[in-house]
């Protein structure tokens, strides 16, 4: 709802008649509108809003998201201490309101790929909790049956968890390409960290897709820490949304899923009208290690994770924010987190107590259509039969 | 004086790269053997480890109680002990705070917790050793809920909840089942049951115990005693009949009375680590040594000139910097056997004594330092294991070790290699000698022993060889090229004097 209907409500007074029950008889507002911190920009002469609406049903469908994966995070993070998952496991903690706000913002034709922090994605992306921690604990519910692991899920029009670093996005340019190639209205959004932005291949796959004005959105995920080394001490420039050069760029507070929806339709408009690609920076934080191995305190300070924690939690400054707009109550939001809780204790539960693939899979599901005839193994002579068991993603 | 802390696993490091797909399937694992075959075989334990697991949960919630167990904070990690809790019971946590410090295989770390709560209840009390993972450590409660009216789990239990239970009682403990009727564990008995206790040579499980929570009190050994007819024993002579002295379920370090006078002493866990290790060492290493006799006149006049302009290094410290000369010459030694050998740039493991035991804090990059940055490491690290803050990654690591036992008087010993590293300098004492010309020498033994699998007896030869050169050729430039401040700064105070 834009400013001008509601003045025209208040000067009004027949028609402010007419709609003053309608709202009333929901006992809360079901529409607000919030302002965002500034965007800065890059080669762009206008930007997305700072003001943005949000609806209450939108509010809590992203209020449950956001919750949902920090709390599978919090149960990967403990089945990990446990021993339970063994291997790579990057947490998300913290970051929710960038994969939220951006998921919130696509169409079910756009599609994604990430980096291996990507278990909130597959989230997003239609996998369930279960499917997620089965992964994680190499079991044959996970969503790539247990033989991808934390870095290895995929879902319909999510391209995955990538495990080499930056390599992602030059993927990302060629779904870019495949979109405007089949002509069907779709964006690529490629993610990648502040660590990642130092990688080479990044600027080949700016160049091509500015080139060829492919519909993509290359996003940074600043969070402030590439593995062990923070942006300041790794990037000569640490402006990343800047670092397109030619390409447009966008920086915004990645704390504030709002701001983040705003500014991926904003992006996603300019690719939409033929302008693409565009260059996003969400400047965010991270409250775990870099991955497991890494306590997460020897290059930062725990006061200082605490003082994020307390002052720009993005999932806190959003249940604040909607229950002041009269959005919500905070009873119904504990009644979500309690949902949530039950969701997730249940699928760590069903997910430890899943069996694992067996031997015969060895060699499954390595093509959609293998035309190969048997897979080599790794002694000269050993050969394993191809099968095709699990659920095609992406294979169209 | 050897090192002996386990290095980390090639695995952990590319964990934490995190750019080498953790594809669980084994014919990858097998493949890509320097990083993944570490995988596969924990892959067999944890499969064993959640077998047994299973039934545990971390944030179980019934009734708001959360539970929370005994973390792995390490890879290698199988128990540790609550050194502190930093928490009190009702006090009030958020997401990301320090829950209590536990000390693991490595170092002391501290452990965190993800949500939001209040500490209903501590089950395991700090210095409780050898807590295995999994274990139930606390409860938590909502925000809001009464923490005080917590229920304990009925599996609770199992955990050690008395204090300090070590290793070494375990044999006594499977030894002989306790006999029937319950009794409360030693901490409970007051000072006067165990004096008449010991008056009379009898163990509590063979009194009936009539206090609470089944405590033996003084009546009840007094009773006993009195319908058994035992007549009070001499301290110093050995109980009646060990056959019924069944042993007490938590055997404390006791003060024996009889001839086996022998004291439990408590282990830590570093002293632990370091026996594992050692004994993986001898007992899978083919173990072979060299000996190599060093002048050490021209490295003592060196460091007698630095000193003279104020810059203190000590012998071990010009000894790293010659180690890391040679180990340039000899790329073969400085490796790590996992079946087969890896290389990389020199990390120098230094064995510190501390009151925990031995540990050995890790000089990186060696090659890029100069003698004096390499001493100011050494110092800083020393330090640090002495008030036990190391933290993991500077004691994980490091392709060689050098232990020197020089200063304490000793003329020459021998060390064992850490696995996964292959090789280890003992380097003695220097001596007076007389040399062939007729003047003095002084003469310093250092022992090389090394891994027979991962470098051959001509390696060897040859890093010793190259050694007794660096050491016996020391001068600036072998040194490092001191940084120009430090340079200045030394020239400025030479020529002042």
């Amino acid at each position: 709802m834009s400013m001008l209907p509601s003045k025209m409500m208040r000067s009004t007074p027949a028609l402010s008649r007419n709609i003053w029950p309608l709202s009333k008889s929901n006992a809360y507002s079901t529409e607000a509108t919030f302002e965002t911190k500034p965007y800065k920009l890059h080669r762009l002469e206008s930007g997305p809003s700072t003001t943005v609406t949000c609806n209450k049903e939108d509010a809590l469908h992203m209020y449950r998201q956001m919750q949902a994966i920090r709390r599978l995070e919090t149960s990967a993070s403990n089945l990990y201490k446990e021993k339970a998952i063994r291997g790579f496991c990057h947490l998300y903690s913290g970051q929710e309101a960038c994969a939220v706000g951006m998921r919130k913002a696509m169409s079910n034709v756009d599609s994604i790929i990430t980096a291996y922090r990507a278990h909130g994605w597959t989230y997003l992306m239609g996998v369930p909790v279960f499917g997620v921690l089965a992964e994680l604990l190499g079991r044959k519910g996970g969503c790539a049956r247990g033989k991808g692991g934390s870095m290895h899920m995929y879902a319909p029009n999510f391209y995955g968890g990538n495990g080499i670093v930056g390599a992602q996005v030059p993927l990302g340019a060629g779904l870019g390409f495949a979109h405007k190639y089949k002509g069907d209205g779709g964006v690529n959004i490629s993610l990648y960290g502040d660590g990642a932005a130092n990688q080479g291949q990044l600027f080949e796959a700016y160049n091509m897709a500015k080139l060829w004005n492919l519909p993509c959105i290359f996003v940074c995920e600043n969070n402030g820490y590439g593995m062990g080394t923070s942006a300041e001490r790794a990037s000569a420039n640490v402006n990343y949304y800047t670092r397109g050069d030619y390409v447009p760029g966008i920086w915004v507070d990645g704390m504030d899923v709002l701001a983040v929806r705003e500014a991926t339709r904003f992006a996603k408009q300019l690719c939409v009208d033929g302008q693409g690609p565009v260059l996003m920076e969400t400047a965010t934080y991270r409250y775990s290690g870099h991955s497991m191995s890494d306590p997460g305190t020897s290059y930062r300070t725990r006061e200082e994770i605490q003082e994020v924690r307390q002052s720009r939690d993005p999932i806190t400054s959003f249940k604040d924010k909607i229950i002041n707009a009269g959005l919500t109550t905070a009873e119904e939001l504990k009644n979500i987190d309690n949902e949530i809780r039950v969701e997730v204790d249940k699928a760590t539960k069903d997910a430890k107590a899943d069996g694992e693939i067996s031997l015969e899979e060895l060699a499954a599901d390595i093509y959609a259509t293998n035309l190969d005839g048997p897979v080599r193994g790794l002694v000269s002579g050993d050969t394993f039969k191809h099968i095709n068991i699990g659920a095609q993603v992406n294979a169209k | 004086m050897a090192c002996r802390i386990y290095r980390k696993h090639v695995r952990s490091a590319v964990q934490f790269f995190g750019t080498t797909s953790p594809t669980l399937r084994c014919f990858t694992a097998i493949r890509m053997k320097n990083a993944l075959d570490v995988p596969l075989l924990l892959r067999q334990s944890w499969v064993d480890s959640v077998s047994c697991s299973r039934g545990f949960q971390t944030t179980s919630s019934v009734d708001g109680t959360h539970r929370v167990n005994m973390p792995s904070l390490s890879p290698t990690m199988t128990e540790g002990t609550i050194v502190k809790w930093m928490k009190k019971e009702g006090d009030a946590i958020t997401a990301g705070d320090v829950l209590c410090e536990i000390q693991t295989d490595k170092a002391v770390v501290f452990m965190e917790h993800d949500d939001d709560g209040i500490l209903a209840k501590i089950l395991v009390p700090e210095n409780t050793a050898d807590v295995k993972v999994g274990t139930l450590i606390a409860l938590t409660v909502d925000e809001g809920e009464d923490w005080k009216s917590v229920e304990v789990p009925a599996d609770a239990e199992q955990t050690p909840a008395g204090p300090k239970s070590t290793e070494s009682t375990s044999a006594a403990s499977t030894s002989a089942a306790p006999p029937s009727g319950s009794h409360g564990s030693d901490r409970l008995i007051g000072p006067a049951v165990k004096n008449y206790r010991r008056k009379y040579g009898l163990e509590s499980s063979q009194v009936s115990p009539t206090g609470p929570h089944g405590t033996v009190m003084k009546g009840d050994v007094l009773k006993h005693a009195l319908a058994n007819k035992i007549e009070p024993v001499a301290i110093g002579s050995s109980p009646p009949a060990p056959s019924s002295a069944a042993v007490t379920k938590a055997s404390k370090p006791k003060s024996q009375t009889g001839a086996a006078s022998y004291v439990d002493v408590e282990i830590s866990n570093m002293k632990r680590t370091t026996a594992k290790r050692l004994f993986q060492s001898k007992s899978t290493i083919p173990h072979a040594y060299g000996t190599a006799q060093c002048n050490m006149k021209t490295l003592l006049n060196f460091r007698r000139s630095l000193f003279n302009g104020g810059i203190k290094v000590s012998i071990n410290d010009l000894l790293i910097k010659c180690i890391c000369n040679a180990l340039s010459h000899c790329p073969a030694i400085h490796c790590l056997w996992y079946g087969s050998k890896h290389q990389g740039k020199v990390d120098i493991s230094v064995a510190v004594a501390t009151p925990n035991g031995l540990i050995t804090p890790i000089v990186t990059n060696v090659g890029k330092r100069d003698v004096i940055s390499i001493s100011k490491a050494v110092r800083v690290l020393a330090e640090r294991a002495g008030d036990g803050k190391l933290q993991p990654h500077e004691v994980i690591g490091g392709n060689f070790s050098i232990s020197n036992a020089g200063m304490f008087g000793v003329r020459c010993f021998s060390a064992m290699p850490i696995p996964p590293q292959c090789a280890i300098l003992a380097v003695g004492s220097t001596s007076i000698e007389l040399g062939e010309d007729k003047r003095t020498k002084f003469v310093v033994n250092v022992k090389f022993s090394y891994d027979a699998r991962a470098i051959m007896d001509d390696e060897a030869v040859k890093f010793l060889q190259i050694l007794q050169n660096q050491i016996e050729n020391v001068n600036e430039i072998s040194m490092g090229s001191l940084d120009i401040e430090s340079l200045i700064e030394w020239m400025e105070k030479a020529a002042a004097k």
